[in-house]
């Protein structure tokens, strides 16, 4: 991105929801702060953001569980000496994390992963610009004006 | 004696910085004024000996609304922040301030310096350690530098500095890993407090920056305390730096700040309604989200400079001496450790090849989110 950036930010146009899937498994479906992800259907900036990052937690859940089950059966510690593609697929999905993260951080989005036994299970968000703006809004404002004058003198 | 009301609701680091001005006020012109403020974050003002509670609708008590128009001189004029509000009094009540200290003028009680710091009295640590701001407010967007560059400089100095992340609730301060996690933790007194046990701050151009210069170090330790500065090209170097500071900037190595600060306030327009929003206020060459002028400074730029603040304090026994650190004690960070193993080599992890980066893949998913530092305290 380079010059002046107009507008909130989009989302990819090929983003693919992976509830929409027929392997889905919901266990490995992270919360949207402590919710369940709105749909595609919805065209709040936001929550599309929530899609994309749960998505993106969601392959590397996946990922993770399969790593577990590779490790467990190889009986090696490390594991990704015998498994290349499958590291090289994290890694990829890694990437597609931090440009993400990339992609929002401008606009002072944060989705900061909950991890239970190295699986994401929940994203907290903080999108900055509406939490100001409810801030502003509910924010108390008094006011106060003072005005000295001269009292007029005594008439003679 | 002249009865002085000082108003203003501008951001705590221009509070620090009325705080100057109200200090060299009674320093110039000693027993002629009674003063008192109303400011935004009035924590700032406790303890300060030049305050006297004054009645704000007595008749006798002048109001003064004290605002630095100076800045708007700054690319053209050798003038620090520090003269803005005295240069703003000077005008308005027709004196003649002068500046006599190159800080801010903050006081902690006696009890707050007896205290332990916040970091102990939250982990029951005492080790030493550095502050790290890695974000700030939405309304000047534009001194944000990209969360992944500070944690690159943190993770240099893994093992060696300690960082305590700090930034306020409902700003924009993204977790770092292998860092003490106090953002939304530290009400300004406890942030005073916590700058005061600190050997060093790292941060944008923002309120911690004046609070490393204004509180004052500890006794035995340096006579100032380090800060590096990741600023950009928003404000000239004359106008925001300090003396003592590294204050990492780009201007006059871009179009856009040839001739000094650019005075943006946002990189892209947030959608949120507010005025800053409009073109005017806003980067005009940005690059990957960031303006062009803190995406050119990067860890590489940073890491030396902090470096060259930790080989200041890395004489062994000059430094168990002046930071009086019993031993057994807090975190495993020996003068030794301090020292730059590789000098001024800097290493990234962003720099370490595919295959190693797959080698800790496993570990990144195991420990996504790496709240406390890996170091741990001392045995007794």
């Amino acid at each position: 991105m380079t010059g002046r950036s107009g507008g909130s930010p989009t989302h990819s146009s090929q983003f693919i929801d992976p509830r929409s899937e027929e392997d889905f498994d919901p266990r490995f479906y992270p919360k949207a702060d402590g919710a369940s992800a709105t749909s595609t259907e919805s065209s709040d900036r936001d929550d599309w953001i929530k899609l994309e990052f749960c998505a993106v937690y969601y392959r590397l859940n996946q990922l993770h569980a399969k790593l577990t089950e590779m490790r467990g059966n190889a009986g090696e510690p490390d594991g990704e000496s015998c498994a290349p593609e499958l590291m090289q697929e994290i890694e990829k999905q890694l990437r597609l994390r931090d440009e993400l993260e990339d992609r929002y951080s401008p606009y002072g989005v944060i989705a900061e992963a909950i991890a239970k036994d190295g699986f994401t299970v929940k994203i907290k968000f903080t999108f900055g610009d509406r939490t100001v703006l409810r801030e502003q809004r509910t924010r108390l404002v008094s006011s106060t004006a003072l005005i000295f004058f001269a009292e007029p003198d005594e008439p003679n | 004696m002249q009865k002085l009301m000082l108003l203003n609701n501008q951001a705590p680091g221009d509070i620090v910085m009325l705080t100057a001005a109200v200090r060299d006020l009674h320093r110039c012109y000693p027993s002629q004024f009674l003063t008192d403020v109303r400011t935004n974050c009035m924590e700032l003002w406790e303890n300060n000996p030049y305050l006297t509670p004054l009645n704000i609708t007595d008749r006798d008590v002048e109001i003064v609304d004290c605002r630095y128009p100076l800045f708007e001189k700054s690319n053209r004029m050798p003038v620090h922040f520090l003269q803005g509000f005295v240069d703003d009094l000077n005008r308005k009540l027709g004196l003649q301030i002068k500046i006599s200290e190159f800080k801010g003028d903050i006081h902690l009680s006696d009890e707050e310096k007896g205290r332990p710091s916040p970091v102990e009295e939250r982990t029951g640590q005492n080790g030493l350690y550095w502050i790290i701001v890695a974000g700030g407010k939405f309304d000047i967007t534009i001194k944000w530098w990209h969360f992944r560059r500070w944690q690159a400089v943190i993770d240099h100095f893994r093992d060696r500095i300690q960082f305590v992340q700090v930034g306020l609730e409902g700003h924009y301060h993204p977790p770092l890993k292998g860092v003490i996690d106090l953002r939304g933790k530290t009400p300004r007194r406890e942030l005073i407090r916590l700058v005061y046990h600190a050997l060093g701050v790292l941060c944008p151009v923002t309120l911690l920056m004046h609070l490393a210069a204004a509180v004052e170090t500890k006794p035995g330790t340096a006579k100032s305390r380090p800060c590096v500065v990741v600023a950009g090209g928003r404000e000239a170097p004359h106008w925001a730096a300090y003396p003592t500071h590294q204050f990492i900037h780009t201007v006059g190595t871009l179009p856009c700040c040839a001739e000094g600060g650019c005075w943006k306030v946002r990189t892209v327009p947030l959608g949120d309604g507010d005025y800053r929003d409009e073109e005017r206020y806003l980067c005009v060459d940005v690059v990957d989200g960031l303006p062009r002028c803190m995406e050119m400074i990067t860890p590489k730029h940073v890491i030396p400079f902090v470096e060259l603040y930790l080989n200041q304090f890395a004489q062994p026994p000059r430094a168990k001496a002046e930071y009086g650190q019993p031993a057994g004690t807090g975190w495993n960070l020996s003068a030794a450790a301090y020292h730059a193993p590789d000098g001024l080599t800097p290493h990234f992890l962003s720099e370490v090849g595919p295959s190693e980066q797959c080698k800790r893949v496993a570990h990144n998913l195991q420990n996504p989110i790496v709240r406390r530092s890996q170091c741990q305290p001392n045995q007794p």
